[in-house]
């Protein structure tokens, strides 16, 4: 068992620890409001994965 | 019978086809370690300044860690040589079973000078050294000359270093490999066993690796192993490798795209890590590693069809992703086997050739320069074409293989602004200019633009500020993107990174009781545990402290090289594009964010007082005497072996 058995990512704006419902696909920072796209490397890993919705300009292909 | 502290220096000369042996003096052990710390010392020691990279009076250096062959992750092996990419020190790493393999055959170093006058291979075994005729292996590509040298020996164990093509037509960053994937990649040292006519280096031993206290070694790598198993970055290594940093800083914007215009990609599904997932069909590993990071994968290409190779790492995924603007599994996969196997480093390949599509694109060159390409972003057939035309020096290849500082004397002066390097090698697939810490640390390393000399990859985490306190010795901000105290953070991790790369521990793997994933141990201490370990396998008694003064000591060494061949504080500042524009796209907290010219002056300054060097980057003449490297420390060191 990990020693970091809560489920959080870290928030890459504001750093924060975003928990995040046990296979849940999505999880919003409940500091700087950031919705992110949540994947699982293992079922008691959740990683981040994308932005839920752009907040910015990016490159596109 | 080897043991890590009665080992043996191996000094060959290709030219006069003569082997001298010598035993590795206690000494060097006690201040260097083993590895780069040897590696620098014997380059220092014996290399005069001014010499020619891929001259034969060049000194190649293959220099197993002090700890190769423990049951951890220890198969790192160091090479080292004047870079013939930049000029400076040339030291890279790689793992795989050359390491453990070259104990067992009964040497720690060997040093190699000279030319010899046809293709040569050496194949060492059992303390005996032979020199083998390599024409027929000349052309094969890097897996291909492993398994011929296997069949020429009948033996299927044998472990080999070779070079590729790249390697044998001198391009400057060609690469040095070890099985189907491990390379030391960065700063040339294929290109400077090519100048020396030399296609491998081969190992077999049959000898065992004795150490002081075997029952204790095995207790103690069981507690590490442990340790590193109770991690989550064990197990999202285990699924994904290095790859799975790509989500988190694209998300964020922290990756270079289009050479250094952008800084996240979207679409990008098709290189994220699990994209590759489908493609995999087991995983691998270096030897004694637990993790098994790598991904042994199969891809089908219409260009070069059915691909077999292992990897690709997070550098490879952003210098053929995102760096290219390439939403592609398959020419990730692609791109990532046609450099593994022609020998070429990744990430000055990729560097260079998006370096080359953005001053086509500003029309600073054109088709005359380019062979009649019209370079554009998102083709993976452009790129395909580039990396071959680099690793053969074809045509407009044979300017991009030359690495940044002559590619840039060839193709113009208005082009430099666009190239993204530090001391003549290219920055890495990261857009950095949001975080202070990463920048000053891929500016003040001793081989050029590089991460994995110090990257506090920590400062991403956001830790608590007595946290970072505790770990470090002075505060600090835990805002990645301040100034405060981040001289600090890459300091001590340029000590702990230069005596794990020493010791030959894999710095990811070491991720529980190394900075930065040192938190996961309950003593703040790592140089304790090190010296734990190092007890156990040589006898030697090594305090914690005089751990981190090896680390000093490597660190300096390596810095007065690279002040004798002329560097100076002027080549530890970011591309001038670092300071000038802002980062368009990201997060809030990186988005128009760009380096502060002031603020970084400041930090350098502050970063070569805790080196204990003058305000130009110096070593002081206390320092000097306190790490025992004036003139006649030195020579007194490198004397004991080379008279």
């Amino acid at each position: 068992m990990s020693r970091h058995s809560q489920l959080t990512v870290r928030c890459p704006n504001c750093l924060s620890k975003i928990p995040v419902q046990k296979n849940s696909a999505e999880a919003v920072c409940g500091k700087c409001g950031i919705g992110y796209r949540i994947c699982w490397p293992s079922p008691s890993q959740p990683m981040i994965r994308g932005l839920l919705a752009p907040i910015s300009p990016r490159e596109s292909e | 019978m080897p043991t890590a502290l009665e080992s043996r220096i191996a000094y060959i000369d290709l030219s006069k086809k003569k082997v001298n042996v010598k035993t590795t003096p206690r000494e060097w052990v006690k201040q260097l370690l083993g590895g780069r710390g040897v590696s620098a010392l014997i380059l220092y020691g014996l290399l005069k300044s001014e010499v020619d990279p891929l001259s034969p009076e060049n000194v190649l250096v293959i220099s197993i860690g002090l700890m190769a062959g423990i049951p951890l992750p220890s198969a790192r092996v160091n090479i080292g040589a004047k870079s013939p990419l930049t000029g400076a020190i040339g030291s890279s790493n790689c793992g795989g079973h050359f390491a453990p393999e070259m104990r067992r055959a009964g040497f720690d170093h060997i040093v190699i000078v000279g030319r010899a006058e046809e293709p040569t291979y050496l194949w060492i075994s059992d303390g005996t050294i032979e020199f083998r005729r390599a024409t027929q292996l000349w052309g094969l590509d890097t897996v291909e000359a492993q398994e011929a040298i296997k069949d020429e020996l009948g033996d299927h164990s044998a472990q080999s270093l070779v070079i590729g093509p790249a390697g044998e037509n001198l391009v400057r960053y060609a690469n040095v490999r070890t099985g189907v994937k491990s390379s030391a990649g960065r700063t040339g040292m294929g290109a400077v066993m090519g100048s020396k006519n030399l296609k491998a280096v081969t190992v077999r031993g049959s000898w065992d690796i004795e150490f002081a206290y075997p029952d204790k070694v095995l207790d103690l790598c069981i507690r590490f192993n442990e340790n590193l198993r109770k991690t989550r970055f064990f197990t999202v290594m285990q699924v994904y490798g290095t790859m799975h940093i790509f989500s988190y800083t694209n998300t964020a914007g922290i990756v270079r795209v289009k050479n250094s215009q952008s800084n996240q990609l979207f679409p990008s599904d098709n290189i994220e890590a699990e994209a590759v997932r489908p493609y995999s069909v087991g995983h691998e590993g270096c030897y004694g590693c637990p993790i098994q990071c790598r991904h042994r994968y199969v891809v089908e290409s219409p260009r070069y069809g059915l691909i077999y190779d292992e990897g690709p790492e997070y550098t490879s995924q952003g210098c053929w992703g995102s760096m290219m603007a390439i939403n592609s599994t398959e020419c990730m996969l692609v791109c990532n086997h046609l450099v593994n196997r022609l020998g070429l480093d990744t990430l000055e390949t990729g560097s260079m050739i998006a370096w080359a599509i953005e001053i086509f694109e500003k029309g600073l060159i054109d088709e005359k320069a380019t062979d009649g390409m019209t370079l554009r972003w998102g083709s993976p057939e452009i790129v395909y074409e580039l990396i071959e035309k680099i690793a053969y020096r074809k045509g407009f290849g044979a300017i991009l293989a030359e690495g940044p500082k002559r590619a840039i004397e060839k193709l113009g002066s208005a082009t430099a602004y666009y190239n993204m390097n530090v001391k003549g090698m290219s920055w890495l697939q990261t857009e950095d200019r949001a975080i202070p810490s990463f920048v000053l640390g891929v500016c003040v390393s001793t081989r050029g633009a590089d991460h994995l000399r110090s990257r506090p990859a920590i400062d991403l985490f956001g830790l608590p500020k007595e946290f970072l306190e505790k770990l470090y010795g002075a505060p600090m901000t835990s805002d990645y993107t301040s100034y405060e105290g981040k001289e600090r953070m890459v300091w001590g991790n340029e000590l702990e990174y230069a005596v794990i790369d020493s010791l030959g521990l894999c710095k990811f793997a070491c991720s529980h009781f190394i900075t930065p994933h040192s938190i996961y141990t309950d003593t703040f201490n790592s140089y304790q545990e090190l010296s734990e370990l190092i007890y156990y396998v040589t006898g030697l008694e090594v305090t914690g402290d005089q751990l981190k003064t090896c680390g000093e000591r490597i660190y300096t060494l390596e810095r007065m090289f690279n002040l004798r061949e002329g560097f100076t504080r002027k080549d530890d500042y970011p591309p001038q594009r670092y300071f000038d524009e802002p980062l368009p796209s990201g997060l809030p907290i990186v988005r128009g964010k760009r380096m502060d010219r002031e603020k970084y002056e400041k930090l350098l300054d502050a970063y070569y007082t805790l080196h204990g060097w003058d305000s130009n980057g110096v070593p002081k003449a206390e320092t000097l005497r306190r790490l025992g490297l004036t003139e006649e420390g030195i020579k007194a060191l490198v004397g004991e072996v080379f008279g």
